[in-house]
């Protein structure tokens, strides 16, 4: 703790020379500690090659069933698909790389008697009608295996080998309690037919970064409706059914194909729920989602509750006999087998809503968390999620992920769910507390298309004290959700369109802000943490990533590699000593969600922005700069004028049409868009020196560029391809 | 009821709040339940500075070459790149991060693998910043691996590279070209091509060059393939020689895959010799049919995609030694294991290589007088014809596209060639061809080379166009000009329905496309080019990526009714938003 403070900008030198004596303590007891766990684990530099070695061999790619594909597949396609796709295919062969899927072989429960080793897959992996599965280990071997049990709404199925020899050493299960967010975990799995193909499990590294349940199918691609354990490790065509495991190599989650659509990241079934099905799907039986109600169909009525379990969920959630059920999860109820088919594709421990009359015919939304039965009838009550803080452990790789969550929670108040009027739960985003009096940074981009009332923008002027009185004219554009949970209507004070960023106004809830970094001790290659609040459980959100670079756009971003989409853009990145270095905004749309191409605005940028932000600045990129000539295409040597604008810098430099840019700024200049970079970098009002080349004789000149006139001003003719 | 008090506070003296606020600022008291800063554990500590390290070693190393990124790999300025990045451009000034300018001209290219070699012209100055190529063979799945390169051309404005951290995922790929690619979840994008991929001494274990897709779009999803450097070290004399190098492969043989087992191999398989030609190297070299190929260069060969793969990692002309299963003769007597040598292939010393980029044909080889040159989607392009060869007497010509031979799909050069080595002298090939529209068979009477040693070539006048088939996985350009959006059509989008069924329209905008189109406010877009918006993002995305001048057909649920409306994507959409940057 004391050699963070040390770093702290405003507690300076006086500290520093103050506890030498202690720094030097704590880096002996740092190192004694380090040499410790080095003793007992492999160190991070270490640990992730020893998971791919541990757990490897044990990934298994599953065949689906051949059918008539492989005799319509041409040898052209064929060809290619072995090769690993055409060069100008690029799609050519995802269908089929879907064809094949990942398991895993897993060490049964000591519960669980059985001869046979276990390999735990996703239930998508196989044909509905399947009784048997085709099994590829990465040594090369074919071996069947018969289906013990399927568990559909929990993706799961399980397979046996039938055969024992020589088998890699099953995967060991988490224990129900792990899985913890920020912890780091490794997907392994047959993407691309890795082994399939080249015989080779590949690993990917991430981090659980999300644990929350399944929002509404809406905002899902998938069938997974279960708790939710969410990765930043790869997922691929492939992937799905192959295992997720921690830093000590053991299963925390079995890959699916769904995700929430904001986030488009790879979710898991975490292995507490793993922990329950297993016993059951040896046994050819699936968790049932269990509500505990008894429905009776009355004609003329529609569906009345008959009875309703005592300590069931629905007991728990009032509903009461004699009521009548209207819609299930949004469907009109109308008929029994409806309903039962409805309560089959449930997960177990998934969220449901009921919409009822009561015998006064009053209508009563009830929202519930199903639950499930034993064999015996006997209700399972859900095991507990993991816990926000782990038991320390001696592993160098749990030691990372206990500090990416706790950077996580260091910040975790100042990071509110940002719900945009427009776009609504799907288009959830994130944002960060900036100031305590109830100011919130975002990215304009998320908000969406925002309401341009004449009146919000005429208030420009205004000063600060004056933005405190009441906001008739300031538009709501968001509701924000705390990390208490509490809910406020935010409205709009300022944007800077130039850095994506827009400035909330939350007035009925009390935020506090986080620390924020100094700019100065940041390096790229350091490890950060992107943390955003997931918009419909309001969990927090954390993905891991190094800085990629400092100064990007003119030195207004910081690059990072975390994974940024729609549910965290607006949040924070953080430094693993728990500070906030920027909040995530969206300044290029060129990566596009999830790249590794992250941007952040840092605080030290953005806080000289808030006064005129609070004011109600609406900030614009700042002026392109204007030579004022039209060049040709074609340089050697350097490129050619072709117009020069009259009065325009270009003009006072004396250019004439005819002359040959060689150099800006003693840069060789090859061609139109060497110039367009060049002065892209500069602003208006630099002075800047060109090489010019007119006849035989060069010469060097100094320009002053400007502001790019506005279209009245330029003499008319053509679109604007003067620069 | 908390944020009630906190009104009235401000409400009874902003003073109070004023000096709270300050208060709080200036002795930043813990703001969070976490309470203060937080800790970093020793070892993550020691890792950081391991990856600060990397970076901090090596980025001066790393160049901006065109649109893409590239790495100096020796102080007298010898330059590594994708060859997809350079394409046929000759000259590059490259752009280091510390300022520098350097003119670079390619010196040597592989088209197969992907790589392009420069030389940073008439150095004499100090030792430049480089890294060197490390020992790919030694990686080990899971080791962390640092990426440099200029993503999206974010790197243009200051050519300081994005740098990206990951694990090796597997080794040993094989992705065509790529014949033993590093597969690695280290973030690549479009721009990364022919950065560096290093390890965490900061050595170079290979050049990033190409990413797997996932949603149909082009950019990270933690699969990246690079290079092996081991790949680049082996090509790097020859490419420093000058001009274009070619891939090692065996001639003449054909192996397969031993069929799958149930049981552990014990000791592990290779792959079987099926058939072999009698005039081929291989043969000479004393491989026969039935034998097993155990080990290629010291590699193991588990199956026939590796050993392509490890092949071609040589240069032709290269020599590998072969550990080879030969069976008994009988069932009494046991396999022997016997070392082979064979060259890859006869060197040229001329390095002059046919428009096909082949080497002139080996004296006593199976022999139609093809030269073969680039895949298209059709068939494989010939690009010469030996004069006098059965293929120049029974008429075809240089341009003609093989689309079958012997009725089998007709893919690349080096299926034909691998086909026509195991072919026996004064057997007969079927060939289809297609010549523009028209397609024709021709039956070719396979001859032995030795006779048209010196033959001369007959090519087209013109010269050939780049075939699509050399250039692999080319970077895609980043999209030029304005791109559509759905307000620029004269769409304003609302959420989806309250049925589900679609997006509905909120507004549709005066004097834009949509409203030629026939859109209503109040339509609820149902299908968008053939298929159901699923979001409002979804449809964003989705009009966003339309072509500009192309007809996008939109069917719309209005009062009930369904309609199909044909919405005309204009060239030059009006400019809505300035792209941020």
């Amino acid at each position: 703790m004391v050699s963070r403070r040390l770093h702290s900008s405003r507690h300076g030198i006086v500290t520093l020379e103050f506890s030498w004596q202690l720094v030097a303590a704590l880096a002996l007891a740092l190192t004694h500690a380090a040499a410790a766990q080095a003793a007992e684990s492999p160190a991070i530099e270490h640990a992730a090659k020893d998971i791919a070695q541990r757990v490897g061999p044990a990934v298994v790619a599953i065949l689906e069933a051949r059918s008539s594909t492989t005799s319509a597949e041409s040898f052209r396609d064929r060809y290619w698909r072995e090769r690993g796709g055409h060069p100008g295919q690029r799609q050519a062969n995802s269908s089929r790389d879907g064809s094949f899927s990942s398991g895993v072989l897993i060490q049964p429960p000591t519960s669980v008697e059985t001869q046979k080793p276990w390999i735990l897959t996703s239930s998508g992996a196989l044909p509905p009608d399947a009784t048997t599965a085709r099994v590829v280990l990465a040594d090369g071997r074919e071996l069947s295996a018969t289906l013990l049990g399927r568990d559909s709404p929990l993706d799961l199925a399980l397979l046996a080998l039938d055969t024992q020899e020589d088998l890699p050493s099953p995967v060991p299960l988490a224990p129900p309690g792990s899985g913890q967010l920020g912890a780091i975990v490794f997907s392994l799995g047959n993407p691309f037919q890795s082994i399939t193909r080249d015989r080779i499990a590949a690993v990917g590294r991430g981090t659980i970064s999300g644990l929350y349940p399944m929002p509404a199918p809406s905002l899902t691609r998938g069938r997974y409706r279960g708790a939710a354990l969410e990765t930043d490790a790869p997922v691929n065509p492939g992937s799905w059914g192959g295992p997720l495991v921690d830093q000590a190599g053991r299963l925390v989650g079995m890959i699916t194909s769904s995700f929430v659509r904001r986030r488009r990241l790879p979710v898991a079934v975490p292995a507490r729920l793993i922990h329950l099905a297993l016993p059951l799907l040896a046994r050819g039986v699936s968790l049932r989602a269990w509500l505990g109600i008894t429905v009776i169909e009355v004609p003329g009525t529609g569906l009345l509750i008959d009875d309703v379990a005592e300590g069931s969920p629905a007991h728990g959630a009032g509903i009461r006999p004699g009521w009548r059920l209207q819609l299930v999860a949004g469907k009109p109820a109308r008929f029994l087998d409806e309903i039962e088919a409805a309560v089959d594709r449930m997960s177990p421990f998934s969220r449901v809503n009921l919409e009822l009359l009561t015998e006064s015919d009053e209508q009563r939304a009830v929202s519930l968390t199903s639950s499930v039965l034993d064999d015996l009838g006997r209700q399972i009550t859900a095991p507990a999620a993991a816990p926000k803080l782990s038991t320390p452990s001696a592993s160098a790789l749990a030691s990372w992920g206990r500090a990416q969550r706790q950077a996580a929670a260091a910040v975790d108040a100042a990071i509110v769910a940002v719900i945009p009027r427009r776009g609504g739960a799907k288009a959830a985003m994130t944002g960060v507390v900036v100031d305590g009096a109830g100011l919130v940074l975002t990215s304009l981009h998320g908000l969406g298309n925002l309401p341009r009332a004449p009146a919000y923008a005429a208030l420009g002027g205004l000063s600060a004290s004056a933005c405190d009185s009441p906001h008739i004219s300031r538009p709501i554009v968001a509701r924000v959700i705390s990390a208490a949970g509490e809910e406020g209507e935010a409205r709009l004070l300022g944007s800077d369109q130039h850095r994506d960023l827009a400035l909330l106004e939350v007035s009925t809830l009390t935020l506090q802000p986080p620390f924020w970094k100094d700019g100065s001790s940041l390096r790229v290659g350091q490890l950060v943490v992107a943390v955003g609040r997931d918009g419909s459980s309001f969990e927090p959100l954390v993905n891991s990533g190094i800085i990629s670079a400092v100064g990007r756009f003119d030195g207004q971003a910081i690059q990072h590699d975390a994974r940024v989409n729609r549910a965290n853009l607006g949040g924070a990145l953080v430094s693993l000593d728990g500070r906030v270095i920027g909040v995530l905004t969206h300044l290029s749309p060129r990566p596009g969600l999830n790249s590794g191409v992250g941007f952040a605005v840092p605080v030290w940028k953005f806080r000289s922005l808030l006064g005129a932000l609070r004011r109600g600045g609406e900030l614009q990129p700042p002026p392109a700069p204007w030579l004022g000539v039209q060049v040709g295409q074609d340089g050697q040597p350097g490129i050619p004028v072709e117009k020069v604008i009259p009065d325009s810098p270009a003009a006072r430099a004396g250019l004439q049409p005819g002359d040959r840019i060689l150099a800006f700024q003693r840069r060789p200049l090859a061609s139109r868009r060497d110039l367009t970079r060049a002065l892209s970098e500069h602003k208006a009002g630099d002075e800047v020196q060109l090489r010019i080349l007119s006849g035989d004789e060069e010469r060097k000149t100094l320009v002053e560029l400007v502001r790019r006139p506005k279209p009245a001003q330029r003499p008319s003719g053509g679109p604007r391809r003067d620069r | 009821m908390t944020a009630r008090a906190a009104r009235h506070n401000r409400g009874a003296g902003v003073t109070l709040l004023l000096m709270l606020v300050l208060l709080l600022a200036e002795l930043r008291a813990p703001p969070t339940l976490m309470g203060s800063d937080v800790d970093v554990p020793a070892d993550v500590e020691s890792f950081q500075e391991r990856v600060v390290a990397v970076v901090e070693k090596t980025r001066n190393a790393f160049v901006c070459v065109g649109g893409g990124s590239g790495v100096i790999i020796s102080p007298d300025g010898w330059v590594v790149t994708n060859h997809h990045v350079t394409g046929d451009t000759k000259k590059f000034t490259l752009r280091r991060p510390d300022g520098h300018r350097h003119e670079a001209t390619v010196r040597g290219f592989d088209s197969d693998g992907d790589i392009a070699l420069l030389k940073i012209e008439d150095w004499l100055g100090p030792p430049l910043p480089h890294v060197a190529l490390g020992n790919s063979d030694a990686l080990v799945p899971g080791q962390w691996v640092v990426a440099l390169g200029n993503p999206w051309g974010f790197a243009a404005e200051s050519a300081e590279p994005t740098v990206t951290l990951g694990v090796v995922s597997a080794l040993h790929r094989f992705q065509g070209g790529y014949g033993d690619a590093i597969q690695t979840d280290a973030a690549l994008n479009p721009g990364n091509s022919g950065g560096p991929l290093l390890d965490l001494s900061g050595q170079l274990i290979g050049i990033n060059g190409r990413i797997a897709a996932r949603f149909g779009e082009r950019r990270n999803t933690g699969v990246g393939y690079a290079i092996s450097a081991i790949q680049i070290q082996r090509f790097l004399e020859q490419l420093k020689q000058g001009g274009r190098v070619l891939h090692g492969a065996i001639t003449g043989v054909v192996v397969e895959d031993r069929p799958a087992r149930e049981s552990a191999p014990h000791p592990p398989t290779g792959v079987v010799v099926r058939k072999i030609s009698e005039d081929s190297p291989a043969w000479a070299a004393g491989l026969r049919p039935g034998d097993e190929i155990l080990e290629a260069a010291g590699y193991p060969v588990p199956n026939e995609l590796r050993w392509q793969g490890i092949l071609s990692t040589f240069p032709r002309g290269h020599e590998v030694e072969l550990l080879v299963s030969r069976p008994g003769s009988d069932q009494d007597t046991d396999a022997s294991q016997l070392t082979l040598r064979v060259a890859l292939s006869e060197p040229t010393p001329s390095n002059e290589l046919t428009p096909g980029g082949n080497l002139p044909p080996a004296p006593g080889t199976p022999f139609v007088g093809l030269d073969l040159g680039a895949s298209t989607l059709k068939g494989v392009v010939v690009s010469g014809i030996y004069e006098g060869s059965p293929a120049d007497r029974a008429g075809i010509r240089p341009g003609d596209v093989v689309t079958h031979w012997n009725n089998a799909e007709a893919v690349d050069r080096f299926q034909l060639e691998t086909l026509l080595s195991g072919a026996r002298f004064g057997g007969r090939v079927k060939i289809r061809l297609e010549r523009g529209q028209e397609a024709r068979d021709v039956t070719l009477q396979i001859e032995n080379s030795s006779g048209y040693q010196g033959a001369r070539l007959k090519t087209r006048p013109t010269p050939l166009p780049t075939p699509p088939g050399q250039t692999p996985a080319p970077t895609p350009k980043l999209p030029a000009g304005p791109r559509p959006t759905p307000e620029a059509l004269g769409l304003v989008l609302g959420d989806l329905d309250d049925q589900g069924q679609g997006i509905v329209v909120d507004d549709v905008l005066a004097d834009r496309p949509a409203e030629a189109a026939g859109f209503q406010s109040g339509d609820v877009i149902v299908k968008f080019a053939g298929s159901r918006p699923m979001d409002f993002f979804d449809l964003d995305d989705r009009i966003r990526k339309t072509s500009p001048g192309t007809t996008v057909k939109v069917e719309v649920m209005r009062e009930g009714h369904r309609h199909s409306l044909q919405l005309l994507i204009p060239t030059q959409a009006p400019k809505e938003r300035e792209d941020r940057q």
